[in-house]
């Protein structure tokens, strides 16, 4: 595949380790799905990565260090359930894995997963070539932004996958 | 440029923390001070915004918001939205001037304050910034549907007052106006005390007052915003009034930091905040929500029996995916639907109690606030009358939170009372958020229950007066910020009268 396919955005936050659980539940909160013979791409690519890396990259120390503890438990304790991590399950023992987070008795724990779900929604429903499949035709005032690369993240088109994923550790 | 280590002492006579509607009216009304040879100053944690910057894309707008939309209750359940910005959130709301009912003046019983008085004010703030009914043609096809709805169950329907003026209907108020429409603070007020000589200082983060005293640290001005004329670096105000006015949560957590002796123990406590959901109907035809004026009526069916409003509203694709229960393809696939959703905005007016507070959490202000059950039952009644109004109006499905089904069907509305309830109402699992923070430094007579007294001005400390949405002794059950406006012009023409 060579350098043509890796991300123009260095990550920050997303470590191999947690773009790759990142990259798993993308792929279930918002799968690709076919409909009417049109396919609907997921959530699960680098360009919705990229958003959410720069989403946690703004925000304060202790959250952050909150997020990749709760990112690793969450890929981890599928060793409890399924004896294996999230991100190496089937698609089925992922959704049943994320309906625990979902539903568990601990608000916290139903807390985290409430905030990752929100970030993948942020990652996709703000990028301009998902819109056309949903019907919005998006702003009706074309204006530049004082940071492109802010804007470029909502308006690259999507790239296949590059093997192995992610940055430095 | 470059950072100064060195403190900038600026000396003013009235010194403003905070731009929005109650900074920005304060600095409006006192203006004419200027005149007089007085110096008056606002400083304002957020960066100087003209409409010029804002550009209709959800991604670019959250560094609108506080903490960029992410400030919650400290049990994670409620989302509170607040603009961070000269202007306050009056940049990102929808221009909604409700009157506050005459019932809640009565309740709040603060010496001096009548309804009579207010409604004066109310009348005079509402000509000065244009607010009215829209005409006819400014209803879009989601407000019409819920006026349908409402009038089809025989539920009163009244039309919203908005402040704008040369409106273009492009339907982005809630990502900043881009044409400078809406007549919120930055537009109105901002202009009108910089016009008249009152110097604006954006980026200035305040940690405390004390003594005719404030300090902080004036941060660099990030781009595209119009910089303060002083370089970054820490800051130290001498002023002759101090009006504090940086919202529920700014304006609590500096006098929380400041540790003044002699504090009313009601500080930072009696925080209301109109929990509110977003709920969606899906219509057979398209809607197109996100075109034209996005709210022009709301419903008081239920107001004194179940405490709540509904409103129109609409949002745009990441928020509307986010208030939308669920996940997976049926998720994705009900998001394809986006352009025929039907929008109704819940609103309870919850009860003001003193556990409700905000605190300080390293240093930094934290509304710690449960939800009470009462607000919960109220939320689920509201998202009962929600689902009826959007089947009403012609829509086959509905997506209330509450429920036991991600989405409602027609079929199911005989059964609203068994499928929306508590039951389904799982706190940190369903999107409630909040827009209208109140109190934490309410006004009263009495320093054990109150903060400051029937002017704004904080028991015990003539030179310290509070003029935002923190003195509201309780809700206002109704959007807050005219009555933030006229109390903070009343508190205002005190501090004038009284100048010496």
């Amino acid at each position: 595949m060579g350098n043509q396919n890796k991300p123009n955005t260095a990550f920050k936050f997303l470590s191999p380790f947690r773009l790759r659980v990142f990259m798993a539940l993308a792929g279930r909160i918002i799968p690709e799905d076919r409909e009417g013979g049109k396919v609907y791409p997921g959530a699960d690519n680098l360009e919705s990565m990229a958003i959410i890396d720069r989403a946690l990259s703004t925000k304060p120390k202790d959250m952050v260090l909150l997020l990749k503890l709760f990112l690793m438990f969450f890929e981890l304790s599928g060793l409890l359930f399924a004896l294996r991590p999230f991100s190496w399950m089937s698609a089925e023992q992922k959704d049943k894995h994320i309906r625990r987070f979902e539903l568990a008795p601990l608000a916290k724990v139903r807390q985290g997963f409430w905030g990752l779900k929100t970030l993948v929604f942020l990652s996709y429903y703000s990028r301009d070539e998902i819109w056309p499949d949903i019907g919005y035709p998006g702003p009706r005032m074309k204006r530049p932004h004082p940071d492109p690369s802010l804007r470029a993240l909502q308006t690259a088109p999507f790239r296949p996958l590059p093997t192995p994923l992610g940055g430095e550790d | 440029m470059e950072t100064r280590k060195d403190k900038l002492k600026i000396d003013c006579d009235v010194l403003i923390i905070g731009s929005g509607a109650g900074g920005g009216t304060a600095a409006r009304v006192l203006a004419p001070l200027v005149q007089k040879g007085k110096r008056i100053v606002v400083a304002d944690v957020g960066p100087f915004y003209t409409h010029e910057h804002f550009t209709q894309r959800e991604l670019e707008g959250v560094d609108l918001l506080w903490d960029e939309g992410g400030v919650f209750t400290r049990d994670g359940a409620i989302n509170i939205i607040m603009g961070r910005m000269v202007g306050g959130s009056t940049g990102i709301y929808t221009g909604v001037t409700f009157t506050v009912p005459p019932e809640v003046i009565q309740e709040w019983a603060i010496p001096g304050l009548t309804y009579g008085e207010l409604e004066k004010r109310f009348a005079r703030i509402k000509e000065a910034i244009n607010a009215h009914v829209l005409p006819d043609n400014f209803v879009n096809t989601n407000n019409r549907l819920f006026r349908n709805g409402v009038e089809k169950l025989g539920w009163p329907c009244g039309s919203i007052v908005i402040n704008v003026k040369n409106c273009q209907q492009q339907g982005f108020c809630n990502l900043g106006c881009t044409v400078g429409a809406k007549q919120g603070t930055l537009e109105v007020e901002i202009p009108q005390a910089i016009k008249a000589g009152v110097e604006i200082i954006p980026n200035c983060q305040i940690e405390a007052v004390g003594g005719n005293k404030a300090w902080g640290n004036l941060n660099p001005a990030p781009p595209d915003s119009i910089p303060a004329k002083h370089a970054p670096g820490p800051v130290e105000f001498s002023a002759k009034v101090i009006i504090l006015a940086g919202n529920t949560f700014g304006t609590s957590g500096i006098l929380l930091r400041s540790q003044l002796p002699g504090m009313s123990p009601a500080l930072g406590g009696y925080v209301t905040i109109h929990p509110s959901h977003t709920v969606f109907g899906i219509h057979p035809e398209v809607v197109e929500g996100f075109r034209g004026f996005p709210k022009t009526y709301y419903c008081t069916k239920f107001t004194e029996s179940h405490h709540y409003y509904l409103e129109t509203c609409f949002y745009y694709p990441f928020v509307a995916a986010k208030y939308i229960e669920g996940w997976g393809v049926e998720h994705k696939k009900i998001m394809r639907d986006y352009r025929k959703f039907m929008a109704i905005l819940i609103l309870n007016h919850d009860r003001a109690i003193s556990t409700n507070r905000i605190v300080l959490q390293k240093g930094v202000p934290v509304l710690d606030y449960r939800i009470q059950k009462e607000s919960i039952e109220s939320l689920c009644h509201a998202q009962r009358s929600a689902a009826r109004v959007f089947f009403a109006a012609g829509c086959d499905r509905a997506l209330l939170p509450a429920s036991a089904k991600v989405v409602l069907n027609r079929k199911d509305e005989p059964r609203l009372e068994e499928l929306i309830g508590p039951r389904h109402f799982i706190l940190n699992k369903i999107s409630i958020a909040s827009a209208h923070p109140q109190g934490g430094c309410r006004m009263g007579k009495d320093p054990a229950t109150s903060v400051t007294n029937e002017w704004g001005q904080v028991h015990g400390y003539p030179w310290l007066y509070v003029c935002d949405s923190s003195l509201l002794p309780s809700s206002t059950h109704v959007n807050p910020y005219l009555t933030i406006m006229a109390l903070a012009e009343r508190n205002s023409e005190h501090i004038l009268e009284t100048w010496k």
